[in-house]
C-alpha cells in the first residue's frame, strides 16, 4: 500500500504542481458540473448534452422490469432485440441481422469489453455478475466506432457494477421458478485497512426450454430437449484510494458455464462448456484540469464443447456399406464436431488523458494495444493460436464555440494485420434551446474490421484420421473493413420540471461491404461451402424514441419505440434474398411500476414485436408479451429485502427465434436479503 | 399567476437586452458580465426584471468584459453604479479603477476577500456585495430539518475556505451540536478520512471548495452516504442530481433579483459612501430533494415547497457577523 502511495504521490506530483488551495473559490466552482459517470463519449457529460443517442436503464427500471437474466433488460432500450438461440444461448442484437452469434455490438462491464473474439459474440452466461450488481446499463444506440472501436458498430453497452462502497454489507438473493429455474448469488463488501472491497458469487441453473424437439424429417427418433445451464460464477472487487487524486480499481473473477445447444436432430442437444477468467486494473489519476486513466485487462474464456454428429450413414444418404465405395480406405464410424480446446483470449492495455483546454474546450484522447488470440482445431482447421495485434489511437472534443452551441468530434484510428490502418470519424453538433431543450445531430462513418472468425475459419467435417468428409465454413483469405456512414437527429427535452423526459432521434445508416458467410464450392462430398466474404450491403432508416415519465416516487412509466426500414438483400445464387424482414420494423416496450402503498410495488411490462425472420432462425409472427410483478419490500431492524413474484409472458405462448423454442408463461419467486 | 408573472418579467428583461444598444450613455447602472455565458446573462435577466417591476425610471446597460477588453471606451464614465457580475468582472473593476461606484454580484464571499486582499488599499469604490455562498445558519437550519435528532454534522474541507469553516464552526456551536471536520489535502486516503467522518455524522455537509477538489470528493462522499446511511446535504442542483439527498444554492436569477432589489434601494438612499461593505448572503434560495436518494435511506423528507415554508417559520433571526475588519455580513 505505501508502495502505491508514494508512487501515486511522485506522479500527482509531476502532474499536479499547483496545490489546490491557492486559488480562491468562484462561482465556476459552484456550479461546476458533478457527474461521477462518463458517458459514450468518454467524457463526463450529462446525458442530455451527449452527442449520440444514450439509453441508461438505472437500478429503479432494472427491478421493475422483473428481468431475472441480463440481456432481458436490453429490450428496454429502443430497437434492441433479445432472443434466444436455445434454452440459455442469448443473442442481442440492434438495427441488424440476428445470426446465431451477433457481433456488432461492444459489451462491457465496468468498462472491460467482454466480447469473446473466438466466437465473435458475447457469452452472456459468462459475465460473472447477477442482475442484483448492476447499478446501471449505459447503452449508445448507434455506430460509436469513433469511441470504442471497431466493436462498437452499432452500439456500445456498458453494465456498469455497484460500487465496493455502495454495496450493503451482505447482500443474498435466491430465484425459484418455471423451467427448474435455481438461481442464487450473494456480495459481501468490507475491508481491510484501507482497501475497500466486495467478493461475490452466483450460481444459476435451469432446464431450458420445456417440452420436446421435433424433427424436420428423416427417420430420427424424437429425443427429449435438453438445453438447460449450470453455471457458477466467482468475482471480487477492490478500490483503493492511495491520495486524493488517485484511485486504484481492480476486479478478479472466474467461473464454469455449461450450457446444452441444439446441435442436430440425431443426436440432440450437446454440452458445451466455457471456463472463464478475468483480470482488470484501472487507475485513475485526477489532475488539476482532468484526469489520466490507465487500465489493463485480461479475459480468457476456454470452450468444451462434446458434439458428437454422429454415425456417417446416419448423416448422409451412404449406407455402411458404400462408405468405403464413397471414402476408399474409411468404414462407417462416428463423427464429431466439437470445439475442444477452444480458445477465446484478450488482452487489453490503455491509456487516456482528459483535460480542459479552456471554459470551451474539452478533450481526451488516448491510444490502446490490444491483443486477441483465438485457437481450436474445429474452428479453423489446425492446432496453432491465431494471434492479432491491434493499436488504437482515439481522440474526442467537446468545443462550446457559442453559448448554447456545443460541437463533438471523435476520431479512432486502428491498425492491424487484416486491413491495415482505418479511422472511424465523428462530427456532432448540439444545440440548447433552453435548458430543459436540446437538439442534437452528428454524422459517423464508422468502420469494422472483421472479426478473426470471420477471417480464418475454416470448418471441416473430417473422418478421425483427418481424411476430408465436408467442408462446412471456409474463407477467401482476403478481407476488407466493413463500413458504415450514419446520419443522426435528435431532440431530448425535459418538461414537468424534468418529471418528464422525451428523447426523439432520427436517422439515416448505409452499410457497406459487411462480412457475411456466402454459398461457395466445396471439394467434398456435396460440393458446397460457405464461405465468408465482404459484401453485403444494406440502408437502414428509421425512428427511436424513449420517454420517461415519473411524477413522483409512486409511479413511473417508461415508453420505448422504434421503426426501422431496412433495405438490402442478401446475395445468393440463385436469388437474392430480402433482409428487409430480418429486423422488426415495429419494435415497442412500455414499463410501468406503481406504488400502491408504503413497501407495495406492482410492475409490468409489454413488448412487442412486429413480425420478422430471424436471420439464423425461424420466420415468426408479430409476438406480444406481457410480464407482470408483485414486490412487497421487507424491512428489519437487522435487515432489509425484497420478496418478488414474477410473471413471464402471462399471455400467449410464443416462438422465440426458433420453431423450436416455445416460450410458454413462466412464474418466479425472487427474496433478496440486505444486511447492513 | 406568480409564474405567469414570473416569466412576463424575464421575458420583458430579455426584451429590454434584445432592444438596449451596446451601452447607453448615461446609463443608471453598467452591468459588467464576466463573460457571455448563461449563468451571467441569467444573473443580468433577474436584475433587469428587478428593477424594471420597480422603476421604470431606472436605466440599464450592459457589456461583457471581453468586449470591454477590446474597447475601453466601451465604459461610459457617467453611471452612477457598476455592477459587476462574477470574479473576473470584480477582479477588473477593482484593479483597473474603472469606476468611482462598484457593486459586486455572483462572486464567492472567499472570492471577494481575496480580489480585496490584493489591493494595495481597501478599494474605495466597492460599495457593498451579494455573494454566493449560503450563510452557514441556513444550511444548519435544513440540516435539523432533515433529521431532527441529529447531534453531529459532518464535513471536510480543503483550505481554499478557512472562513467559511470557521463560520459553520461557530454556527453548528451555537445551536449546541458538534461539528466533525476533516481537512483533506493531496497526501490524504480520502475514503479513509471521508469513512471516519461518515461514521460519526448524523448528516454530512458538503462545503462547496474548488471544483476540482469538489469533483474528487463527490463519489467518495456519496457512496459512503449511502453505505453508513447519512444524508449528505450539497451545494447545488447537480450534486443533488448525483446523488445527494438535499441541496440548497441560489441560482443565478435568484442573485440577480436579489441584487436589483438591493441596488434599487442602494440608489434610492445613496447620499454616501457607507462605513463599510456590506457583504449580502443571497437572500432568495433554491432546495432541490433527490426523492430516490430518500427512499434509499428511508427518509421522509417532504417536497421543496414544504422545507422551504418549515425554514421560512423557523426563520426570523438576523445574523451580523463581522468576519473582517471592513466586512460585515447580513442576511435579511
Amino acid at each position: 500500500m505505501n508502495v502505491l502511495r508514494g508512487l501515486a504521490q511522485f506522479v500527482g506530483f509531476c502532474w499536479a504542481p499547483v496545490c489546490l488551495a491557492q486559488e480562491p473559490i468562484t462561482e465556476i466552482d459552484l456550479y461546476a458540473d458533478v457527474d461521477v459517470i462518463k458517458t459514450g463519449t468518454r467524457l463526463q457529460q450529462p446525458v442530455m448534452q451527449v452527442p449520440a443517442s444514450v439509453t441508461v436503464i438505472d437500478q429503479q427500471m432494472i427491478a421493475a422490469s422483473g428481468a431475472t437474466q441480463i440481456p432481458q433488460l436490453l429490450r428496454l432500450v429502443p430497437g434492441f432485440l433479445n432472443y434466444s438461440v436455445s434454452g440459455n444461448q442469448r443473442g442481442v442484437s440492434s438495427r441488424a441481422l440476428s445470426p446465431d452469434f451477433p457481433g456488432h455490438l461492444e459489451v462491457m462491464v465496468d468498462g472491460r469489453s467482454v466480447y469473446q473474439p473466438a466466437l465473435s459474440t458475447v457469452i452472456w452466461t459468462s459475465l460473472g455478475i447477477a442482475i442484483e450488481d448492476i447499478d446501471y446499463i449505459e447503452v449508445i444506440r448507434g455506430s460509436n466506432t469513433s469511441t470504442y472501436g471497431s466493436n462498437a458498430f452499432l452500439g456500445a453497452i456498458n453494465i456498469v457494477t455497484v460500487d465496493a462502497l455502495e454495496s450493503p454489507k451482505l447482500s443474498l438473493r435466491a430465484l425459484a421458478g418455471s423451467i427448474d429455474t435455481q438461481d442464487f448469488s450473494g456480495r459481501y463488501a468490507g475491508s481491510i485497512e484501507d482497501f475497500s472491497y466486495t467478493v461475490s458469487f452466483l450460481a444459476q441453473s435451469n432446464s431450458g426450454f420445456e417440452g420436446l424437439s421435433e424433427p424436420d424429417s428423416g427417420p430420427w427418433p424424437l429425443h427429449t430437449r435438453q438445453d438447460g445451464l449450470s453455471t457458477q460464477q466467482f468475482r471480487l472487487q477492490g478500490l483503493y484510494t492511495p491520495t486524493l487524486s488517485d484511485e486504484i480499481d481492480v476486479t478478479l473473477g472466474f467461473g464454469k458455464d455449461r450450457i446444452q445447444v441444439p446441435e442436430n436432430d440425431v443426436r440432440g442437444y450437446h454440452n458445451r462448456q466455457f471456463d472463464n477468467h478475468y483480470q482488470h486494473v484501472r487507475w485513475t489519476h485526477q489532475l488539476d484540469n482532468g484526469d489520466v486513466e490507465l487500465s489493463f485487462y485480461h479475459n480468457r474464456l476456454n470452450i468444451e464443447d462434446d458434439t458428437v454428429l454422429g454415425l456417417l450413414s446416419e448423416l448422409t444418404p451412404l449406407t455402411p456399406a458404400t462408405v468405403p465405395l464413397a471414402f476408399p480406405g474409411q468404414v462407417d464410424e462416428v463423427l464429431r464436431g466439437d470445439i475442444r480446446d477452444g480458445l477465446s483470449e484478450r488482452y487489453h492495455l490503455e491509456l487516456q488523458h482528459t483535460f480542459d483546454v479552456n471554459q470551451q474546450l474539452r478533450l481526451v484522447w488516448g491510444s490502446a494495444f490490444r491483443v486477441d488470440r483465438l485457437g481450436s482445431r474445429f474452428l479453423l482447421g489446425h492446432d496453432d493460436i491465431i494471434q492479432e495485434e491491434q493499436y488504437q489511437l482515439f481522440g474526442n472534443a467537446e468545443w462550446y464555440f457559442l453559448p448554447d452551441w456545443r460541437a463533438n468530434f471523435s476520431l479512432m484510428v486502428e491498425k492491424n494485420a487484416i486491413v491495415g490502418t482505418f479511422a472511424s470519424p465523428r462530427a456532432g453538433i448540439n444545440y440548447q434551446i433552453n435548458p430543459e431543450h436540446m437538439l442534437r445531430a452528428s454524422i459517423t462513418a464508422g468502420k469494422r474490421t472483421p472479426s478473426l472468425l470471420s477471417v480464418y475459419q475454416n470448418t471441416e467435417i473430417t473422418f478421425a484420421d483427418g481424411t476430408l468428409i465436408d467442408q462446412i465454413i471456409g474463407n477467401t483469405g482476403s478481407a476488407d473493413e466493413e463500413k458504415l456512414n450514419v446520419l443522426e437527429m435528435g431532440y431530448f427535452g425535459m418538461f414537468l420540471e424534468g418529471d418528464l423526459t422525451l428523447d426523439l432521434k432520427l436517422f439515416k445508416e448505409q452499410l457497406r461491404d459487411a462480412r457475411y458467410d456466402a454459398e461457395g464450392v466445396g471439394i467434398d462430398l456435396d460440393g458446397e461451402r460457405r464461405v465468408w466474404r465482404n459484401g453485403l450491403d444494406w440502408d437502414n432508416q428509421g425512428a427511436e424514441l424513449q420517454v420517461r415519465y415519473q411524477p413522483n416516487d409512486r409511479w413511473l412509466l417508461s415508453w420505448q419505440y422504434a421503426y426501422i426500414d431496412i433495405d438490402g438483400a442478401l446475395p445468393d445464387a440463385t436469388s437474392p434474398k430480402d433482409i428487409g424482414t430480418h429486423v422488426p420494423k415495429h419494435n415497442t416496450s412500455l414499463l410501468l411500476a406503481y406504488r400502491p402503498l408504503p413497501g407495495w410495488e406492482l410492475s409490468g411490462v409489454v413488448y412487442h414485436t412486429s413480425e420478422m425472420e430471424w436471420t439464423g432462425g425461424d420466420e415468426v409472427d408479430e409476438i406480444t408479451r406481457l410480464d407482470l410483478r408483485i414486490a412487497r419490500e421487507l424491512r428489519f431492524i437487522s435487515w432489509s429485502g425484497r420478496l418478488e413474484f414474477l410473471a413471464h409472458n402471462v399471455e400467449d405462448d410464443y416462438f422465440d427465434y426458433d420453431e423450436d423454442n416455445l416460450f410458454e408463461r413462466r412464474f418466479f419467486v425472487r427474496l433478496i436479503i440486505d444486511f447492513d | 399567476m406568480r409564474i405567469i408573472k414570473t416569466y412576463m418579467s424575464r421575458l420583458m428583461a430579455l426584451s429590454l437586452m434584445l432592444c438596449a444598444p451596446l451601452v447607453l450613455a448615461g446609463s443608471d447602472i453598467v452591468l459588467l458580465l464576466s463573460s457571455d455565458a448563461l449563468p451571467y446573462r441569467e444573473v443580468e435577466q433577474g436584475i433587469r426584471a428587478t428593477l424594471f417591476e420597480r422603476s421604470d425610471r431606472i436605466t440599464i446597460s450592459s457589456l461583457t468584459l471581453d468586449t470591454l477588453l477590446k474597447d475601453e471606451t466601451a465604459l461610459s464614465e457617467d453611471h452612477r453604479v457598476l455592477v459587476t457580475i462574477g470574479t473576473r468582472a470584480t477582479r477588473y473593476a477593482l484593479q483597473e479603477n474603472i469606476s468611482k461606484t462598484v457593486y459586486s454580484s455572483f462572486i464567492t464571499a472567499s472570492g471577494l476577500l481575496r480580489e480585496i486582499a490584493s489591493e494595495k488599499g481597501f478599494p474605495e469604490a466597492l460599495q457593498g456585495a451579494v455573494v454566493l455562498d449560503q450563510p452557514a445558519e441556513r444550511v444548519v437550519q435544513l440540516a435539523k430539518l432533515i433529521n431532527p435528532k441529529a447531534r453531529k454534522l459532518g464535513t471536510v474541507v480543503n483550505g481554499s475556505a478557512p472562513n467559511r469553516l470557521d463560520e459553520f464552526k461557530r454556527v453548528v456551536k451555537g445551536q449546541g451540536l458538534q461539528l466533525m471536520a476533516a481537512s483533506l489535502f493531496e497526501e490524504s486516503n480520502p475514503i479513509a478520512d471521508l469513512k471516519h467522518i461518515f461514521a460519526s455524522s448524523d448528516v454530512f455537509l458538503v462545503i462547496p471548495d474548488k471544483a476540482r477538489f469538489n469533483s474528487k470528493i463527490a463519489k467518495w462522499v456519496l457512496f459512503l452516504s449511502y453505505r453508513h446511511r447519512v444524508p449528505v446535504i450539497g451545494y447545488s442542483k447537480k450534486y443533488t442530481d448525483a446523488g445527494a439527498l438535499i441541496s440548497i444554492f441560489s441560482t443565478p436569477w435568484q442573485v440577480g433579483r436579489d441584487t436589483g432589489e438591493r441596488l434599487q434601494r442602494y440608489l434610492a438612499e445613496q447620499t454616501q459612501s457607507p462605513p463599510f461593505v456590506r457583504l449580502q448572503y443571497p437572500r432568495y434560495f433554491s432546495l432541490s430533494v433527490n426523492d430516490k436518494v430518500a427512499e434509499s435511506l428511508g427518509l421522509k423528507v417532504g417536497n421543496e415547497a414544504q422545507l422551504k415554508e418549515r425554514m421560512r417559520e423557523q426563520r426570523g433571526a438576523r445574523i451580523k457577523d463581522g468576519p473582517g475588519l471592513v466586512l460585515e455580513v447580513v442576511e435579511q
